[in-house]
């Protein structure tokens, strides 16, 4: 069993060294603001405001560990066989709507994603839902609706964009790649399942399951509560915000502030809005869209549980498609870009 | 089997200690600094599971023949390490960190430090130049923007508020004309706002501007009547209650009288100001609160005497500001409810 764990560890980026960098890249960070202002002020306020985040993020991450620990215990491999398209487009229209089926935050996502992975849904799927469901769900659509104030318009744009990214990159790497660049198990995986199943669930399994899964999540949401929390209080974001009349620039910035703020999709909606003062629609949308793919949340989840190739491919792609989508907004190619994509939505290559 | 105990026992403590501080943050009514109290019930709901969950690491279990726990190697349930607390001390700190602040710390009332390098201060357009919707000036193209497209899809727009679609439709259809290839922000053509129905407007009519005593104002609706109805507002009194926040372009006898609001959670409050003009401007130290009392004004800062560096960047000739010069200023404590909320 030794080399399945050396098989898992090897190829993944070592969170500990991203952490370290993270405390490095923080202490940058204060070394170069002007000490003397009321540092213990601003200590207190980033631990507030870390707080917040964390009670604002555990029903979430709860809810999402639970979801996951029922697929895990309650839903049978066959259903999911029989139900589940295997590959292609069908099956990341799939993942994409499972979302409204499993509300979770972009915290709680993963949990429920590897569970569904285990039980031998396609990449294709568990990827386009990974992407996708953070933002396409109903807790999230509301709360998008509401930061900007019942404009239906605004939100069927996130969805769009959201689903147009997600579910290119579902696409193209449920190809590309296979389960064990997911996490790294795969037959290991299924000698242990058919253990399991004989075992039969019990609901104290269901909840200690869940609880392990918690904190296996936990620790990535709380190290992204104080580093969100410090860059809030202490990155100067002055420069960021300069760029905001310049087209090419404006949509890289408000995808920087996506990433460093790290926010929760029910969140991040109502600093776009404020926002949306400064920016204009395309690089507001790519602000909504990249937050939820990429962020240090998700790049810290994501390299402990893909392959390195894996989350290039991810980051790569999802950095360049929200780039090319808030282009297309603002410089008025969506036109284009919305025919294409319906085209190959219909008659999908392969 | 014994370290798995202790593992199970360490986490149920954790567990635990988070049900117990999110149920005391909300006995306490402390949770009010840090989300919503719209959202209270989610908290309530994760104490619960929480809960469950701790007893569920309690109950010993019985039937390890088929615990995947009890094999020595990586167990399918995921977890790197197994033993994932007790085997990790950094680990076991990373989620004590949050429990030992939850109950030891007095929350921090967000103030100045939360808005000198945010998005919303650090800008060409700080958030006392601009309502709190954010749906003004660059909004009014955003909104154009989204109106195209919905066109473009051949979709009928539909009304931008369920509130008063009359009065917000039109006046979004001209903006997106006019500024679909206008410079940001020179647009001094108001932005289509849904005018909401407690709007402090139309008691104007029957009150005037009053003299006397007045109540104290809800600033959330004010910010937002400022930016739609300037001309009835200019002139009238108010009394507002904020913290102090000394805007460095800002000049000596003046200050952002500010409040945050909060929508979701503390890290996306949006905060709301307006400037305030008072001789006793400069004896205030930052983030104190204050209750203040004065007269709303409208202030062109294109014209020279009144420039304000970072606002005349932004703004064109014809754009009024609100700005309140405070007659009676008298500090108070921060309040129990500091935060303020959007209307829904």
């Amino acid at each position: 069993m030794n080399h399945i764990a050396q098989q898992r560890t090897a190829p993944a980026v070592k969170p500990g060294h991203l952490l370290i960098l993270c405390c490095l890249f923080g202490l940058i960070l204060l070394t170069t603001q002007n000490l003397q202002a009321n540092i213990w002020d601003q200590a207190a306020t980033v631990a507030t405001l870390a707080l917040g985040i964390i009670l604002q993020a555990l029903p979430f991450i709860l809810i999402g560990v639970l979801a996951a620990s029922l697929i895990r215990f309650a839903i049978s491999e066959e259903l999911i066989a029989r139900l589940h398209p295997a590959a292609g487009m069908r099956a990341v229209l799939a993942g994409a709507l499972l979302g409204l089926i499993f509300p979770v935050c972009d915290c709680g996502v993963l949990p429920v994603a590897r569970g569904l992975l285990r039980k031998g849904v396609s990449m294709h799927t568990v990827l386009a839902y990974l992407l996708t469901a953070p933002v396409i769900n109903p807790v999230v659509i509301m709360a998008t609706a509401l930061a900007f104030q019942w404009r239906w318009n605004l939100v069927i744009v996130r969805l769009a964009g959201t689903f147009a990214v997600g579910a290119t990159i579902a696409y193209l790497a449920g190809y590309l790649f296979d389960s064990r660049d997911f996490t790294g198990h795969g037959a290991h995986e299924r000698h242990h399942l058919e253990e399991t199943a004989d075992a039969g669930a019990t609901l104290h399994q269901i909840f200690l399951h869940a609880g392990n899964e918690f904190f296996e999540v936990g620790r990535y949401l709380f190290i992204s509560a104080f580093l969100a929390a410090g860059i809030q209080i202490w990155a100067p974001k002055g420069a960021l915000l300069t760029v905001a009349g310049v087209p090419l620039l404006a949509p890289v910035a408000t995808m920087i502030l996506a990433i460093a703020m790290s926010l929760c999709s029910e969140a991040d909606a109502f600093v776009a809005r404020s926002l949306a003062n400064q920016f204009p629609l395309g690089s507001i949308m790519a602000f909504m869209v990249i937050g939820q793919i990429m962020d240090m949340r998700n790049i810290m989840l994501f390299t402990r549980n893909f392959r390195l190739s894996l989350f290039l491919f991810i980051a790569i792609l999802s950095l360049g498609l929200t780039y090319l989508l808030s282009l297309s907004i603002d410089l008025g190619w969506w036109t284009q870009l919305a025919r294409f994509s319906l085209h190959f939505l219909v008659h999908p290559i392969g | 089997m014994k370290a798995q105990r202790k593992e199970n026992l360490v986490q149920a403590i954790i567990l635990a200690g988070f049900a117990f501080l999110l149920f005391n943050l909300l006995n306490t009514g402390k949770i009010v600094l840090f989300i919503n109290p719209r959202l209270a019930w989610l908290i309530g709901l994760a104490s619960v599971l929480l809960g469950i969950i701790a007893i569920a690491e309690l109950i010993p279990r019985h039937d390890h023949g088929h615990e995947c726990c009890d094999h020595d190697h990586a167990c399918a349930c995921d977890h790197g390490a197994h033993l994932l607390i007790t085997g990790n001390k950094l680990l076991a700190v990373l989620f004590l960190t949050p429990l030992v602040l939850g109950f030891l710390m007095q929350p921090k009332v967000l103030g100045s430090a939360a808005l000198t390098n945010s998005i919303n201060a650090a800008g060409p357009v700080p958030f006392y130049a601009g309502p709190f919707t954010g749906l003004n000036k660059n909004g009014a193209d955003l909104l154009a923007g989204i109106m195209n497209l919905a066109r473009g899809l051949g979709r009928p727009a539909p009304p931008a508020s369920g509130n008063s679609p009359a009065a917000s439709v039109p006046g979004a259809n001209t903006a997106g004309a006019n500024t679909q290839t206008t410079a940001a922000g020179t647009d001094a053509e108001g932005a289509p706002e849904a005018s909401q129905n407690t709007s402090l407007v139309q008691d104007a009519g029957d009150a005037g501007p009053a003299v006397g005593p007045v109540e104290d104002t809800d600033l959330v609706q004010l910010d937002i009547d400022l930016y739609e109805n300037q001309a009835q507002l200019s002139g009238r009194r108010f009394r507002m209650t904020g913290f102090v926040y000394k805007d460095p372009g800002l000049g000596k006898n003046q200050f952002v009288i500010t409040r945050f609001v909060i929508v979701c959670c503390l890290l996306d409050t949006v905060p709301i100001g307006i400037i305030a003009e008072s001789p006793d401007a400069s004896d205030l130290k930052a983030d104190t609160w204050v209750e203040a009392e004065g007269v709303m004004k409208m202030l062109n800062t294109f014209s020279a005497a009144d420039k304000i560096e970072p606002l005349s960047n932004f703004h064109g000739p014809n754009t009024d500001i609100p700005y309140f010069v405070i007659t009676s200023l008298k500090k108070v404590p921060v309040p129990k409810d500091p935060y303020l909320y959007p209307p829904q």
